[in-house]
């Protein structure tokens, strides 16, 4: 059987990249180590084919301030893939409103739920201004965890 | 020669009598070969470190190499004796907790009894190094997040860069390597 040329493989896998490039490019999106003038199709991100989840929690441990926070990034993210963030209280119960400030950008809270676009958390990493912005309370800061203290 | 040949053989003859369903034979590999693997260097620290007992590490490696049929991926190409040595000191290095995001207070057996005074120590040590962790996380974010995708998701050095977009893998080596020398020098610091 003669070898079948790879051409339409190849030409898909060349729309597809040039299609990120241009997600890539309207989004205003400059990953980390990326020049000023570098192409952003060199850097495009891509997660992992598995599900990744980042935990933040509240600085303090007070009951009423307390909060911990989910930022899952689906398999196989891309530029434009938005990304889930839920937010709890102590109690476990969903933030009822209020914003969240991660990666650079304030995401808008509804029922402990929000959600910011890969490219933005991608290119916001070097931020660490991560806190939860209710009404009438100052900002409650917190950090990236490693473990998950709820099952401590 | 004579004894160790006879001893090879008879490993081989049990190994044989397991992949055809005979699981009391296990018992005799594990004494003539998968135990004394086991005893060998990195076993020992990691029983310590993570206070796996010998017997469950015998049942992980008998759920393993038996009920889930990893002894026939022998090929009888080279020495069984040999091959089952390697196998079990690459399962042991394969299931470091630590790719798993287990953590080894989570493992210690004074957590599973009702002894509350030794699990709140546990949980203060866990926020000790949560604290660690965070202080240099707003120190070094990206380092932080590198960190945390290698050890706490068990991503891959490739994965980490397409992920964050970084230049290299040894950048992505260099980054977690740096971050855990940081890490280590905190934790001691301040302990």
């Amino acid at each position: 059987m003669p070898d079948v040329p790879q051409f339409p493989a190849r030409l898909a896998d060349w729309l597809d990249a040039a299609r990120r490039s241009l997600v890539a490019g309207m989004s205003g999106y400059r990953p980390p180590g990326a020049r000023p003038g570098q192409s952003p199709l060199a850097h495009s991100p891509c997660s992992p084919s598995r599900d990744v989840r980042f935990m933040f929690a509240s600085d303090t441990d007070d009951p009423v301030c307390a909060w911990r926070a989910t930022l899952l990034v689906p398999a196989n993210a891309v530029v434009g893939t938005p990304l889930a963030l839920t937010v709890v209280d102590a109690r476990g119960l969903p933030v009822a409103d209020g914003a969240f400030r991660l990666a650079g950008c304030v995401v808008p809270l509804a029922d402990g739920r929000g959600s910011l676009p890969f490219e933005v958390f991608v290119g916001g990493l070097k931020d660490v201004r991560v806190a939860l912005v209710r009404q009438g309370r100052p900002d409650e800061n917190g950090t990236l965890a490693f473990f998950d203290l709820e099952d401590a | 020669m004579i004894s160790c040949l006879h001893m090879v053989s008879e490993v081989a003859y049990d190994v044989e009598r397991l992949m055809a369903g005979d699981a009391s034979a296990w018992a005799r590999v594990c004494e003539k070969s998968v135990r004394m693997e086991m005893t060998r260097f990195r076993y020992s620290s990691m029983v310590r470190k993570w206070r796996i007992t010998e017997e469950e590490l015998l049942s992980m490696l008998f759920e393993d190499m038996v009920v889930r049929g990893k002894l026939a991926l022998y090929r009888g190409d080279g020495d069984l004796y040999g091959w089952l040595g390697k196998y079990v000191v690459g399962y042991i290095r394969r299931t470091n907790p630590a790719r798993r995001r287990e953590t080894p207070v989570a493992r210690m057996p004074d957590e599973q009894t009702e002894d509350g005074g030794r699990s709140l120590q546990c949980r203060d040590r866990r926020r000790f190094a949560e604290r660690c962790f965070g202080a240099l996380w707003r120190k070094n974010p990206l380092r932080a997040y590198v960190h945390y995708l290698k050890l706490g998701e068990g991503l891959s050095s490739q994965e980490i860069r397409n992920m964050l977009g970084l230049s290299s893998d040894a950048n992505v080596n260099q980054l977690c390597s740096r971050f855990r020398r940081e890490l280590r020098k905190r934790v001691f610091c301040d302990a």
